[in-house]
């Protein structure tokens, strides 16, 4: 084992819905863990890094730098670095996949963004949705409260559905009340749940815009734990996509990483 | 009064208060800054007086005529004992007052005007004459939003294809129909060597707004500084304008400092005091706007005024063809004039790339921003569309494209 090898960094991504913290050990991740976003966010990352720390049995004189990203970046004072998050999504998710990715799509608490990057993981070009909630984190998780079911069911769920309904709305709340109707039309939720993956599939793909795309796309953001949504994003984009261990630290982990050099791919 | 019209006057007492808070918030924005100096407050306390319509009127010591859009010569309302004073808004809360009556996706700047018109609908600057060049869809239906006294209001119909002798010579057809209007409306018959005088004022303004551009361009002077002078034109009578912008070129002289961030070129729709918040938050990311073409921003300067010949004829055709011609609104069918433009500036200047601004509703610019996009990347120019319209809840995100954007 080398010196580098002792050595930690953390990469803090403050998200709208949630805080992410990774610990970067020899460039990899050597530890993580998300929490709901809660008021005194920088106390909460820091309360993590501790966590972070005691299970891997370090001190925090071991971890040399900090990095921040996400929304609530401009509250932690002192950071080595303060990133944005779209140049963090193309710099972990770079790392993470060897250099090989060329585009990612992030789906976010808030947001989704569609990301074009080069081998070194420098940000070529993205696009991102304007202030509608449709199809990102927080629209699963009010679909989840209609439909009386964990955000973590729909992937297994939607699989289950061999003829998912139509759903028609790209807006999170008149999809809120399409879906109410198709309840109270006692339709399956499992139909209703890949019928909501698809119509969340064809908003990301109008987003992404099938021509601009390269291959070797990769998936993130907690949204890239439902297998039903993946599969209907791949039918939509006629691409396969690749899922990393962990999406949802991509964003935490690239903010680590640009506290080091470019890497070198 | 019954209790509905007290509930009406209640609410436009309510939506005055918010108005005048919303214009107050975003003066101080600009008094804090580390770059305020006093040579900015007249422009400042110009920038406040749509709120006040009346006491505008008695500040420009002229009948005002309001006009929308920029195609319709200054000079010639000039000439002719008239001051010209653009409809235009940038006020959220004005807009909620109108926003009821009209499709949710309608431009919020006309939403404003609307807005804005209400809350004085009780004074005699309703009953000021109004002059219309049918760009969008949206002013062209001007008349129906406001039940405006169509005897004042005078629709300059803008051929939508400039580049032709045909739409040229029907736009100085149209210049000569606003004489006539105005002369109808003031009783006044314009005269070759009135016209002569206004040009000349005029041009005094226009050299003056072409140093204060070059200024910007070399990266001395800060875009939102820029944009609250524009913005301030014509809210004073033109001569004492030209007088302080003089003096701001003399400061700007005087105290030569270098505008820190990456250099990006601002396209698109306008943006209008109250509402800087676009060039605020691109300057919040690191990136500095060194050019553009609002029409609200450096396109309210047509360019020199150049007569073959100085008849009647052939000043009114000289200033036709200046409004005309030197036009990029998206609103002409044949506007490779607007995208030569961009790409030539980015040649010239230290620009990393385009940040184009769509306001919600404004198809003409949503529209051509497809084919922009579509141009300026395939020349390897970074481009970034931001759409959005007067509210605030908004500005995270297009804070988070705004940073990533920077580092593209």
């Amino acid at each position: 084992m080398t010196k580098d090898e002792f050595v930690l960094t953390a990469g803090i991504d403050l998200g709208s819905t949630a805080i992410k913290v990774v610990l970067v050990q020899g460039g990899r991740m050597a530890w993580h863990k998300a929490v709901p976003t809660a008021p005194g966010q920088a106390g909460i990352a820091q309360k993590l890094i501790g966590e972070g720390l005691a299970a891997l049995g370090r001190t925090s004189d071991r971890l040399t730098a900090t990095a921040v990203t996400g929304y609530g970046k401009g509250l932690i004072h002192g950071a080595g670095r303060v990133i944005d998050e779209v140049s963090a999504n193309a710099l972990g998710i770079c790392r993470l996949s060897d250099g090989r990715a060329r585009t990612v799509i992030n789906i976010g608490g808030q947001d989704v963004k569609v990301i074009r990057l080069s081998a070194t993981g420098k940000l070529i070009d993205f696009k991102m949705n304007d202030k509608c909630a449709a199809g990102t984190g927080r629209f699963f998780e009010a679909v989840g409260r209609i439909l009386d079911t964990p955000v973590e069911r729909f992937g297994p769920m939607g699989e289950a559905a061999v003829d998912p309904v139509h759903i028609n709305n790209t807006c999170a709340v008149f999809a809120e009340s399409e879906i109410v109707s198709l309840m109270a039309a006692g339709v399956a939720t499992e139909r209703i749940i890949q019928g909501l993956h698809h119509s969340v599939a064809r908003r990301i793909a109008s987003l992404a815009g099938h021509r601009d795309l390269e291959d070797d796309i990769y998936l993130d953001g907690g949204a890239a734990n439902n297998r039903g949504l993946v599969a209907a994003i791949e039918d939509e984009l006629c691409r396969d996509l690749h899922v990393l261990s962990h999406p949802q630290f991509t964003v935490a982990f690239g903010a680590a990483s640009a506290l080091e050099g470019p890497p070198t791919y | 009064m019954d209790d509905n019209n007290k509930r009406r006057a209640r609410l436009r007492s309510r939506v005055r208060q918010e108005v005048q808070t919303e214009y107050e918030s975003a003066r101080r924005l600009m008094e804090v800054r580390d770059d305020y100096d006093p040579v900015w407050a007249y422009f400042l306390d110009l920038l406040m007086r749509p709120m006040d319509r009346d006491g505008l009127q008695a500040a420009v010591g002229r009948p005002v005529v309001e006009h929308l859009c920029n195609q319709a010569p200054y000079e010639l309302f000039h000439a002719m004992g008239v001051h010209p004073l653009r409809m235009a808004s940038g006020c959220f809360a004005a807009g909620r007052l109108s926003a009821g009556d009209f499709p949710v996706l309608m431009c919020p700047m006309l939403k404003a005007i609307v807005g804005m018109q209400r809350l004085r609908e009780s004074s005699q600057a309703a009953q000021s004459a109004r002059v219309v060049p049918t760009t969008c869809d949206w002013v062209v239906q001007y008349q129906q939003m406001t039940d405006a006294d169509p005897e004042q209001t005078f629709f300059m119909e803008l051929p939508h294809l400039r580049e032709s002798e045909r739409g040229q010579q029907r736009w100085l057809e149209e210049a000569y129909e606003l004489v006539r209007f105005l002369e109808s409306r003031t009783g006044v018959k314009l005269k070759r060597k009135a016209l002569c005088s206004s040009v000349r004022i005029f041009m005094r303004a226009w050299q003056a707004i072409g140093r204060l551009i070059e200024q910007r361009r070399a990266g001395r002077l800060p875009a939102v500084w820029f944009m609250a002078v524009a913005n301030s034109f014509m809210l004073d009578p033109i001569e004492p304008w030209t007088e302080q912008l003089q003096r701001v070129l003399g400061h700007v002289d005087a105290h030569p400092s270098q505008v820190s961030g990456k250099g990006v070129f601002l396209a698109g729709s306008p943006i209008l005091f109250p509402n800087f918040k676009l060039p605020l938050l691109i300057e919040a990311a690191g990136m500095t706007v060194l050019g553009d073409d609002l029409c609200t921003s450096e396109r309210i300067w047509p360019g020199a005024v150049c007569p073959e010949e100085n008849s009647f004829h052939g000043l009114l055709r000289a200033l036709a063809e200046r409004y005309h011609t030197a036009c990029i609104c998206p609103t002409f069918a044949d506007n490779e004039r607007r995208i030569n433009t961009i790409l030539g500036f980015l040649q010239r200047y230290p620009v990393r790339g385009v940040v184009h601004h769509v306001l919600k509703g404004c198809h003409p610019f949503d529209i051509e921003s497809l084919r922009l996009e579509r141009q300026l990347k395939s020349a390897g120019i970074p481009f970034l569309r931001i759409e959005t319209d007067y509210v605030e809840e908004d500005n995270r995100n297009i804070a988070t494209r705004l940073e990533a954007f920077a580092e593209i």
